[in-house]
């Protein structure tokens, strides 16, 4: 097992590189000049210009720039924000809280939710209950979360006058009371689609062969359901929610905007439209590096589940 | 001879199809008596398997509509509880399923897999349940029982998997087995350990087994008596040696003559077994069409159960014109 962890965690770094030279060559492309563009322009004598230029390592060649930047990412510097004349880290240590409880938060919600009404549907497939489980998440998923977003505002504050959208997040009572209605908006979000493949997934599972050769043995429905079936069904269910959970880290932004959180999506959008580049670089990456071990999860949990995918994997080894 | 385990009669099975409600088995009649083994033989299609997992009401019972009875000694199968029915099953009556390869959870072990069958049944702790499933692999010839109930289903053969699978459905000493084509996915030396087998489970244990399959040879090799199914129908029922020798039933006599031809020349094209249409309906006899012997009144009525000797009988009209 920790031979197969290790080989993914080692498959990870050509891609986590792949990663870094495609973010930096975006940002190069763009042609941003973060020095002017953050600067109150040519207000600068040429000096200070050309010393601001060192200090970004901006005055050499772009591959020397890129194996600078590398180099200092590797050692956890991800630069300094010309905007905010601040490290990137910090700042990212600042945001993420928001954006990761966010993310967290509305998975633990949305996804054993999910699960539970993929397997009760499939159960009941055919039946009203079936249609309405299937009919209410697709409405969900259907509207836009940024109109779901003002919805809930506005009938939150029509009937709950005193629920207070503020707070510290020092206070872990006002950082969850803070993060409740955008991770229930972004939660109801998510149901559909884990609903609809958990009951597809279901449905295919309990019309196995196995199954009929569990009831013959006298085992109850639940054992056969949650014991049997739903283990059986879950590994498409991970891979999506896997995948899930590392867009919902990008997919906050409307989010955290509409209701005015300071997250990482705010950071690099602000970070893009004032050419912040090291904080573009910086967001990106860890956004990236979550997808990453948000997927090197999944196929841990895979390994665990099915003994038969260490196998196969050392057999091309 | 001994008394009847099982009894089943004039069961009917309707299940709800695309094409509306179906009518698989028509008025079966089945008697299995203690220690016996009992053969159901017919092409696919014919039932057998339908009748089969209706004595554990296995069937999707939204779907399904019983009539008739099977009698398990005092219980009549059909009209009891599902909680009652739960209980019967793996522990008074155990089935051995055709595929083993797909017939068992593949994210568990082996050892697992039959422990569970046995605690479902008792308040055996699962270490000691565990104990029972490595010694019951060791008696069925699944060696070294401690390696391999630690295995997954992959890791087995064809051959293993379903002797894992017999391990397990006597595991809770069930009174009756139902073999449902249990070597007919197997090579031909896996097909006669596992027949000894279940002989040997008879032998030793009095179990009584009802062993459906489409080949007559394995009917020769281990039943006592045998029931011939056509179109959902009993078409013939009697001891093995009265049905080979004297089938009474035009079918029967078809079947037996295709081993025989098969043995002899291996030419299997030769005479294609006839396909009964499930659920269309019959003025007459269900065989009519296909039968040589057939008369104007084959296809008006319904053929008569007619007694042979006592407990050799055939639906037909004319069982007295044939046989001896």
């Amino acid at each position: 097992m920790s031979r197969y962890i290790l080989k993914k965690v080692l498959g990870l770094i050509p891609v986590m590189l792949a990663a870094t030279v495609f973010i930096f060559l975006m940002v190069k492309a763009s042609g941003i000049n973060p020095v002017l563009a953050t600067q109150s322009g040519g207000r600068m004598s040429e000096e200070a210009y050309q010393s601001r230029l060192e200090k970004y390592d901006l005055d050499k060649s772009v591959p020397m720039q890129y194996v600078f930047w590398l180099k200092n990412i590797s050692a956890g510097d991800f630069g300094e924000s010309v905007k905010y004349k601040t490290t990137v880290s910090s700042l990212i240590l600042k945001y993420a809280p928001v954006t990761v409880g966010l993310a967290v938060l509305s998975f633990l919600i949305s996804q054993p939710l999910a699960i539970l009404l993929g397997v009760w549907s499939a159960v009941k497939r055919g039946t009203l209950i079936d249609k309405l489980i299937l009919t209410v998440t697709l409405l969900m998923f259907a509207v836009p979360v940024f109109l779901m977003s003002i919805l809930v505002i506005l009938v939150v504050s029509k009937n709950f006058p005193g629920y207070s959208y503020t707070g510290s997040y020092a206070n872990f009572g006002e950082y969850l009371q803070r993060l409740a209605l955008p991770a229930a908006v972004m939660a109801a979000h998510q149901v559909a689609l884990i609903t609809k493949i958990t009951r597809s997934s279901m449905i295919e599972q309990l019309s196995s062969d196995y199954v009929p050769a569990l009831r013959a043995k006298g085992l109850g429905e639940g054992t056969i359901i949650f014991r049997h079936a739903l283990k059986n069904a879950i590994i498409p269910v991970i891979t999506v929610s896997g995948i899930q959970f590392g867009a919902m880290i990008v997919g906050c932004v409307l989010v955290e905007n509409i209701f005015s959180f300071p997250g990482l999506g705010k950071l690099i959008v602000q970070g893009v439209t004032v050419g912040d580049i090291s904080v573009v670089q910086g967001v990106s990456l860890i956004v990236i590096a979550v997808f990453l071990a948000a997927d090197l999860i999944t196929n841990i949990l895979y390994a665990v589940i099915d003994p038969r995918i260490k196998e196969q994997e050392g057999a091309y080894a | 001879m001994s008394d009847e385990i099982l009894k089943i009669r004039g069961l009917n099975v309707e299940m709800l199809t695309e094409n509306g409600m179906v009518q698989l088995v028509r008025g079966v009649r089945i008697d299995l008596k203690e220690g016996e083994i009992h053969g159901i033989v017919g092409e696919s299609g014919c039932g057998k398997t339908v009748t089969a997992k209706s004595v554990m009401r296995l069937h999707d019972e939204r779907y399904t509509r019983y009539s008739g009875s099977i009698r398990f000694g005092d219980t009549d199968i059909l009209t009891i509880k599902e909680g009652d029915m739960r209980k019967l099953r793996g522990s008074q009556i155990a089935y051995v399923f055709q595929n083993p390869m797909t017939s068992f959870d593949s994210l568990f072990t082996i050892g697992e897999q039959i422990a569970e069958g046995i605690r479902a049944h008792s308040k055996l702790p699962k270490k000691e349940a565990y104990a029972k499933a490595v010694e019951l692999l060791e008696s069925v010839g699944v060696t070294p029982g401690e390696k391999r109930a630690a295995q997954y289903p992959h890791e087995f053969s064809g051959g293993m998997l379903q002797r894992a699978m017999i391990a397990m459905s006597v595991s809770c000493d069930p009174k009756v087995l139902i073999a449902d084509e249990a070597t007919t996915a197997l090579d031909v030396t896996m097909q006669a350990r596992v027949l000894e087998l279940l002989k040997k489970l008879r032998d030793e244990k009095g179990l009584s087994i009802l062993c459906i399959t489409h080949n007559f040879g394995v009917v020769a090799e281990i039943c006592d008596t045998v029931t011939v199914m056509y179109a959902g129908h009993v078409a013939e029922s009697g001891t093995v040696s009265e049905i080979f020798h004297s089938p009474r039933h035009p079918y029967t006599e078809e079947l037996i003559k295709n081993i025989k031809y098969e043995l002899n020349s291996g030419d299997e094209d030769a005479d294609p077994a006839p396909q009964p249409k499930s659920g269309e309906k019959h003025g007459g006899c269900a065989y009519a069409y296909k039968c040589k012997y057939a008369q104007d009144i084959c296809f008006r009525e319904k053929p008569p159960l007619r007694y042979v000797s006592d407990d050799h009988f055939a639906e037909c009209h004319f069982t007295e014109r044939r046989g001896a």
